[in-house]
């Protein structure tokens, strides 16, 4: 059996059976590395040597008979927005090329009392702002199932390591779907938590009030095993929840007969195409399932893409004031004089869809206009918010397309507001701050990966793993493997 | 174009013909220049034409009915009083902290001069 | 007496930023200590390092609704903060977190003694904010030291309702010793843990509204303020009334100007043609206050002596003058050493006297305080005792008051015993020889003080007292002379 066919969990299983060494498993995908990561561009550098002699220590305390985590023998990538003490982050940035960071993140720490592997760090769009990857300045990240398509953005890196099977696990963070959307492009499933499940604390800030770190996986139930690792209180973090971490992997399996499936039918009517037709097939696996189907109304969601694009533009123009060239980061050469330390090392370290969006986020802010956009968006979002809480008092979970289509070709997109509208069903779920997964639901348009997106309501996050692990039993096109990367 | 990309180019062409142009190139300047970054006036040009049809599309919120809504801070559903006991805990090691410094001098950071009083 | 300004009347706001004496910070858990080396007091939190996030102290809390009842404030009992933007070396984000439009406290009291009167004045509200690092000047480069970036920060702001220079440092007193007197901060001005920065217009009796107002920053003495205060009134005085017929707002622009304490002068920072924009939004990533009546009851139950209760104690039991009574209370690591003194001595006017003018008047060349030179409290006692019971005359204290300075900590007693010429003489007979004499030389002032005329005695009193380089006991000079003057007058 080829290592890099197997789950997490399956890994896990057997390491712990003694039937898999750790070093054999990091080394088996060390070596996939080598070998694809220069056609999909998935991880910005790897960290051979620490998780080799990682993996062999655990061995040497598997060896001993010692206790070992629930993560023992799978190896791990994180976003490289994600702290790592004493490694890079360059958060897909020039600004930041040279940045150790000087902590670790929680996710971090959490995973590593688990005994799980970090492989390396993987690209994403400039600051996580994007939904094609293609902002990253440093690196280029092709979509597994087709290389000259996108894998969708913020956190086009770790799906694609996913989907190309680099590692088996890859964390994201997600503020208006970039863990989803890119999950839907490369057929994989993409989990984002309650705000405030997962800490934020070691994860770059965008949008503080949207953003939320989450795994990448070929399967649900190892979404599950990550997320009662990850899903902590953090006393780092305020915004993070105070509830004991939850049970996830004891629900996964248990069947959905009965639940209510919420189905947004007004709101989704620009759906088209193929696209529409595999949506349409996945509520009728739903049904088959046992599930019933409930019209619900999130005609507010049609402003979603609106209050999003002035509030995280807000918070992201204040979370990125802090990159001047004063403290760390690349301090422009040419600066002579204070000003010169702002001013050029931003105008040098920033791309351009990172600029558009603190300026805009500046603007919505700034003095005579603050009250048309910023606080009128604010409110729009409460009107969301409770638009949410009464879908839910009819259904137990919603369910929606991620993304208007399948992946779209590498460049193909060049106006930034053709770009926001990918996360048009994605980013209401950022706004309420409810759990969302995506999880493979078919392949569309010429064997290109689709996803089918449930919601839940806050804190409801095992109901929606487990809707999904159900559904990808019955599709079962979440263990395909790109033709490519096979072997 | 395939289907979902005709639905954008009618929402663009229904923008264009609402939309007003919000920003002038001063108000541009002033965004620059209240978050510092110093943009070649090529960029500027971009950046508003980007940002005119950013914000054209955002007008549609002002249909939305926001009578008696009150403005959502946070989604954290009544979560109130997150507070730490006052102990001191581990610190930032200076060595770590200046190892990231673009220039550190005397185990301060080091920036061009500048002026008290401007 | 206070000054009168015509028909001008200054109207003064003061803005007081307060350091807490909190163990850690604000919002990150680095130590919260002045004087060490440069960024050794940091966490992530503070240096705003990316992916940190901001937890806040409990204790910090607690010391500003602690403030807010001790000066008869309402405690909200919902707050915020908030994001205030603009750019600066000193601010590890770039954005303060502080309190814009939800505050923890708002209104409140402060009533302070203006020579001699007991004056209340309004504040308008408190709230919680972290202070910015350092920024050290040199010729050809800046250094930035974040252990002060994140310290805890109350500001207290009043209502314009401050009318002269003394009415603001009385103010600033006050303010100071309430915050002393709740161990809310050390307020010392001298390491920058108290700042005040005042704004200042003036308004002639027929105006309908405010003019403009010039701020005034980094004033780090009372007398400074009160000077800074003073310098600025006349000068806005003194321009309206030369320029009648120029536009007001051309006269006065807002601006903002610092008190620089070598050239005793303002120095212009900025002129506010435009406001600054702080952008100010809720912040995300700190969730709100939210107290309880319980919780604010229990701290407003358990404040300790204020100090302007104290005040009052020492006018109504020790029968001091008001103004003695605010300067003692104001201060309270003075009014601890002076209430510590009076286990031993109950001559509280006199002890406080010695603690107000006497002492500070000698230690002010060599810049220490009294109560922090080394001359302990006891000691002081011990002096008003000595005078009180006539072991010295008060001549003679003052020369040994000399000699504590001049040796920090030396015992008044032993200074006394070993130098003869403290020894004050009330032998009979070793003065009397000398009122002998003294009356021999001054016929005339005898028959002066027969006549009627009591000032002549005195200065016998003084002639002899200056044969006996002032060591002859008053009391045995006075009987003396009298006793030999009525002789001479019966003869």
């Amino acid at each position: 059996m080829s290592i890099h066919t197997l789950s997490a969990y399956e890994l896990h299983k057997s390491f712990c059976k003694g039937e898999l060494k750790a070093e054999q498993i990091i080394q088996a995908y060390l070596d996939r590395i080598e070998r694809y990561n220069k056609d999909v561009g998935a991880f910005l550098r790897t960290f051979d040597e620490k998780a080799l002699s990682q993996a062999k220590a655990l061995d040497e305390k598997f060896a001993r008979g010692e206790k070992v985590g629930r993560l023992a023998g799978v190896p791990i990538a994180l976003k490289d927005n994600m702290h790592i003490k004493g490694e890079l982050s360059t958060c897909g940035s020039k600004f930041l090329t040279n940045f150790n960071a000087p902590f670790d993140a929680t996710v971090t720490r959490l995973l590593e009392n688990e005994d799980a592997i970090i492989l390396g760090k993987t690209n994403l769009d400039e600051f996580a702002m994007g939904s094609s990857t293609e902002m990253s300045a440093l690196a280029q990240t092709h979509n597994p199932w087709d290389l000259s398509y996108s894998p969708g953005g913020s956190s086009g890196g770790s799906a694609a390591a996913v989907a190309a099977r680099l590692c088996p696990i890859a964390l994201g963070s997600d503020t208006g779907g970039s863990i989803r959307q890119p999950a839907s492009f490369c057929g994989v499933c993409g989990y984002k938590p309650t705000y405030g499940r997962v800490s934020r604390f070691g994860l770059v800030a965008f949008g503080s009030s949207l953003d939320q770190i989450g795994p990448f996986a070929t399967t649900t139930q190892d979404v599950a095993m990550v997320m009662e690792v990850l899903g902590q209180h953090c006393e780092k973090d305020s915004t993070s929840c105070t509830d004991p971490s939850y049970d996830f992997l004891s629900s996964i399996g248990t069947d959905i007969k009965g639940l209510k499936v919420g189905v947004p039918r007004h709101f989704i009517k620009g759906l088209k195409g193929e696209a529409k037709a595999c949506f349409d097939k996945s509520l009728e696996t739903l049904q088959d399932l046992g599930a019933e189907l409930v019209d619900v109304d999130l005609e507010v969601l049609k402003y979603s893409i609106a209050i999003y694009y002035i509030l995280a533009t807000a918070e992201a123009s204040t979370n990125l004031a802090r990159f001047d060239g004063v403290r760390y980061g690349v301090r422009s050469e040419s600066a002579q004089t204070l000003d010169d330390v702002y001013d050029l090392s931003k105008q040098e370290g920033f791309g351009p869809e990172v600029k558009r969006r603190i300026l805009l986020g500046t603007f919505v802010l700034s003095a005579g206009y603050q009250d048309a956009y910023y606080k009128k968006a604010q409110k729009v979002r409460t009107l969301l918010i409770r638009k949410y809480q009464e879908a839910f008092k009819k259904c137990d979970v919603v369910a929606t397309p991620v993304t208007p289509d399948s992946a779209f070709k590498s460049g193909s997109i060049k106006d930034p507001l053709e770009m926001y509208f990918e996360d048009m069903y994605t980013i209401g779920v950022n706004l309420a701050g409810l759990p969302g997964i995506s999880v493979p639901a078919g392949f569309i348009n010429g064997g290109k990966p689709y996803g089918l997106q449930i919601v839940g309501p806050q804190k409801a996050d095992v109901a929606v793993c487990q809707t999904a692990y159900a559904f990808e039993k019955a599709t079962a096109c979440a263990d395909k493997i790109p033709e490519q990367f096979k072997k | 174009m395939d289907e979902n990309g005709y639905y954008f180019f009618l929402l663009k062409q229904k923008i264009r013909e609402k939309a007003m142009p919000q920003l002038d190139p001063e108000i541009i300047k002033n965004l620059t220049m209240l978050s510092r970054i110093r943009c070649s006036k090529e960029e500027r040009e971009s950046l508003l034409s980007d940002l005119n049809e950013i914000l054209g599309y955002v007008e549609q919120l002002n249909e939305v009915d926001v009578e008696g809504l009150p403005p959502c801070n946070t989604v954290l559903q009544g979560m109130t009083n997150v507070m730490r006991e006052d102990e001191t805990g581990q610190t930032l090691p200076r060595e770590t902290f200046l190892a990231n410094a673009p220039e550190h001098i005397s185990g301060m950071v080091r920036v061009p001069p500048v002026i008290k009083s401007s | 007496m206070s000054k009168d300004y015509g028909r001008w009347k200054p109207i003064i706001g003061l803005e007081i930023h307060s350091e807490l004496n909190t163990k850690s910070k604000l919002f990150s858990s680095a130590p919260n200590r002045f004087g060490d080396e440069p960024n050794t007091n940091i966490t992530e939190v503070c240096t705003g390092q990316p992916g940190a996030l901001p937890v806040l102290n409990k204790e910090a809390v607690r010391k500003a609704v602690q403030l807010g009842c001790a000066i008869d404030a309402q405690v909200c009992k919902f707050s915020k903060f908030d994001r205030k933007s603009y750019f600066y070396p000193d601010s590890p984000r770039n954005f303060q977190i502080t309190q814009y439009d939800e505050p923890i406290v708002l209104g409140g009291t402060i009533i302070a003694e203006v020579e001699g009167e007991e004056k209340s004045f309004a504040v308008n509200r408190i709230h919680l904010e972290d202070d910015a690092g350092m920024l050290k000047h040199f010729s050809s480069f800046a250094g930035v030291d974040y252990n002060r970036a994140g310290v805890p920060l109350v500001e207290i702001v009043s209502e314009p309702c401050l009318h002269s220079p003394k009415e603001a440092s009385a103010y600033a007193m006050m303010v100071r010793a309430i915050l002393q007197y709740i161990d809310a901060s050390d307020c010392n001005m001298e390491e920058g843990s108290l700042r005040f920065d005042a704004n200042i217009s003036v308004m002639h009796e027929d105006d309908k509204a405010f003019r403009n107002k010039i701020e005034i920053k980094n004033m780090n003495s009372f007398s400074n303020l009160e000077l800074a205060v003073e310098m600025e009134i006349e000068r806005q005085i003194e321009l309206y009334e030369n320029n009648p017929d120029t536009p007001q707002d051309e006269l006065i622009a807002q601006a903002t100007f610092r008190w620089d304490p070598e050239k005793k002068a303002p120095v212009l920072m900025r002129r506010k043609e435009t406001a600054d924009d702080y952008r100010y939004f809720p912040e995300p990533d700190l969730v709100p206050i939210v107290l309880t009546d319980a919780y604010i009851e229990e701290i407003r139950a358990t404040l300790p002596e204020l100090p302007l209760q104290r005040e009052r104690r020492y006018i109504s039991e020790l029968n001091l003058p008001t103004d003695t009574a605010f300067l003692l209370a104001s201060d309270k690591p003075l009014s601890d050493y002076f209430e510590r003194g009076l286990t031993t001595c109950s001559n509280a006017r006199s002890l406080a006297n010695w603690l107000l003018m006497e002492f500070p008047g000698r230690l002010k060349e060599k810049g220490i305080v009294l109560h922090k030179s080394g001359i302990t409290i006891e000691n002081v006692a011990k002096l008003v005792n000595l005078i009180d019971a006539g072991t010295i005359t008060g001549r003679i204290a003052k020369q040994v008051a000399d000699d504590m300075v001049a040796n920090l900590g030396r015992d008044c007693e032993e200074i006394v015993q070993s130098n003869p010429d403290y020894q004050p003489v009330s032998d009979t007979a070793t003065i009397e020889p000398l009122v002998d004499q003294v009356l021999a030389d001054n016929e005339q002032s005898i028959q002066d003080f027969l006549s009627g005329r009591k000032k002549a005695f005195a200065f016998l009193v003084g002639q002899v007292m200056k044969m006996t380089r002032g060591k002859a006991s008053p009391d045995v000079v006075n009987e003396l002379l009298k006793k030999k003057i009525t002789e001479k007058a019966e003869k």
